[in-house]
């Protein structure tokens, strides 16, 4: 017992920033990030003789965790995630329509949001896609490390990453707009 | 390259996971495509927003202490390892002791009591492995499940189950009396399931089963009561108490979780289970 007790510290004790910070984007409540933390390493240290040595520890604990906000998620709501796709193409349309050439594009497009308003755009994505997003853009894992987390293959990772992507942007210009922070010729949507 | 091509690579192309035939078609599209280029200068903002409007964090001392303490708790308060009640009988001991082991573990069974507590458990649950055993076995019953392989020869059902590539061990063995043996299998939330069904005299005898870890693992997409959780764990069966139409029983078996449905009486069903 001693020596597992020694061996999950040594082990699995050194991820719980990237799980932490998956909590907290994840569910978006710093309590909340911390008992889903608990948990994750609760279970693993309870099934640390399932975890097979020299695997990816990090891409099991992922797993325990993803699998843990997915139970209590599901406790909690019913309601599928919703995804508006008339919001992304509304976006598109309205890029399609901006033929200006710009080397601002950063700033006409999405002004200068604060951090808690990209943290509450992210949150408001569907769990897949969010998942993908911070991963890769947060948590900047590459394509192959995100597929191992999730056990699915590259090429769904790609997609999700793409669509997760445009939802955003489609979420932080509608942000933008809403709160003035763009200048007077960005292009409305669906203009 | 053509413009849907060239969308699915613009990801790629910013997190570095293109190859280099890939990189040279893609910029070259981007050249002659305003909405390409458009779509990927968006794409190329929106994802240095999120690395500098998110920064990630280091987690805070008071919440790092307290996992620390948590799992220390925890392993403190682990008993000593549990050993398989199957290598524990079959392990290292003379074969008449098996015999007189078969019947203590028979009597054992028959005496655990099903206290007022386990009155309280309810299986309501859609992916409650107890819950679906019993449901399946009145399906069974009323004939709205229908095996997809009968045979009186338990080889040619095990030959069956073969080929459908479980990923489990499915259980499957000769019984005296047995008039047929029956087979099914198929998927619950993506876990594989396999059931088989004994005809023993006027009774049925069903037995679902799923891969261990699919019900008891860290991972699991099937639920059971606590009860029935620390029962199999502490000693490798559970029989439930609910079901005044029919017995059930549960019990772990080579990384598989068996549980057993019947309207045989309850000393008969543990005889026959216990002569596996």
């Amino acid at each position: 017992m001693k020596d597992k007790h020694k061996e999950f510290e040594a082990e699995a004790l050194p991820h719980m920033d990237i799980l932490y910070n998956f909590a907290l984007r994840t569910t978006g409540d710093p309590d909340d990030a911390k008992d889903l933390l608990q948990e994750t390493f609760l279970k693993a240290y309870r099934f640390w003789d399932k975890y097979e040595k020299g695997t990816n520890i990090r891409a099991w604990l992922f797993r325990i965790m993803k699998n843990s906000y997915i139970n209590r998620y599901r406790k909690e709501t019913r309601e599928p995630d919703k995804v508006d796709y008339d919001d992304v193409e509304n976006f598109y349309d309205s890029i399609r329509g901006d033929s200006k050439e710009t080397s601002d594009l950063q700033q006409r497009m999405f002004g200068n949001l604060l951090g808690d308003e990209v943290t509450t755009a992210l949150q408001e994505l569907p769990d897949d896609f969010r998942t993908v997003v911070i991963l890769c853009d947060i948590e900047e894992l590459t394509y192959e490390e995100i597929a191992e987390f999730l056990n699915c293959p590259i090429g769904t990772v790609r997609s999700r990453l793409h669509r997760g992507r445009k939802m955003l942007q489609a979420r932080l210009h509608t942000y933008a707009r809403q709160h003035g922070l763009l200048s007077d010729d960005t292009p409305d949507e669906g203009s | 390259m053509t413009c849907a091509e060239a969308q699915e690579l613009a990801g790629p192309a910013l997190d570095g996971g293109i190859t280099d035939a890939d990189r040279t078609a893609f910029f070259g599209h981007l050249m002659a495509c305003f909405a390409c280029r458009r779509a990927y200068e968006l794409e190329d903002a929106a994802r240095s927003i999120i690395r500098h409007a998110v920064p990630t964090v280091a987690v805070p001392d008071p919440v790092r202490r307290s996992i620390i303490e948590a799992v220390r708790t925890e392993a403190t308060s682990e008993g000593p390892e549990r050993r398989d009640i199957w290598s524990v009988i079959f392990g290292r001991i003379p074969a008449p002791i098996v015999g007189l082991g078969f019947a203590a573990v028979l009597i054992a069974l028959l005496l655990i009591p099903t206290g007022p507590n386990d009155d309280l458990i309810r299986h309501a649950a859609a992916n409650d492995v107890i819950n679906q055993a019993a449901s399946n076995f009145q399906l069974i019953r009323d004939g709205k499940i229908k095996p997809a392989m009968t045979s009186c020869s338990p080889e040619q059902v095990s030959a069956y189950l073969d080929a459908q590539h479980i990923p489990f061990q499915v259980s499957i063995r000769p019984m005296e009396h047995c008039e047929g043996y029956s087979a099914i299998v198929n998927e619950y939330d993506g876990v594989a399931l396999a059931h088989v069904v004994y005809k023993i005299g006027g009774d049925l005898l069903y037995v679902y089963q799923v891969k261990t870890e699919e019900a008891l693992g860290a991972q699991a997409h099937l639920t059971m009561s606590q009860a029935a959780r620390e029962a199999i764990e502490r000693t490798g069966w559970y029989t439930d108490p609910q079901h005044p139409d029919c017995n059930v029983v549960l019990w772990e078996e080579n990384g598989t979780l068996c549980a057993a449905a019947s309207t045989m009486k309850k000393d008969h069903m543990m005889a026959v289970l216990a002569t596996r």
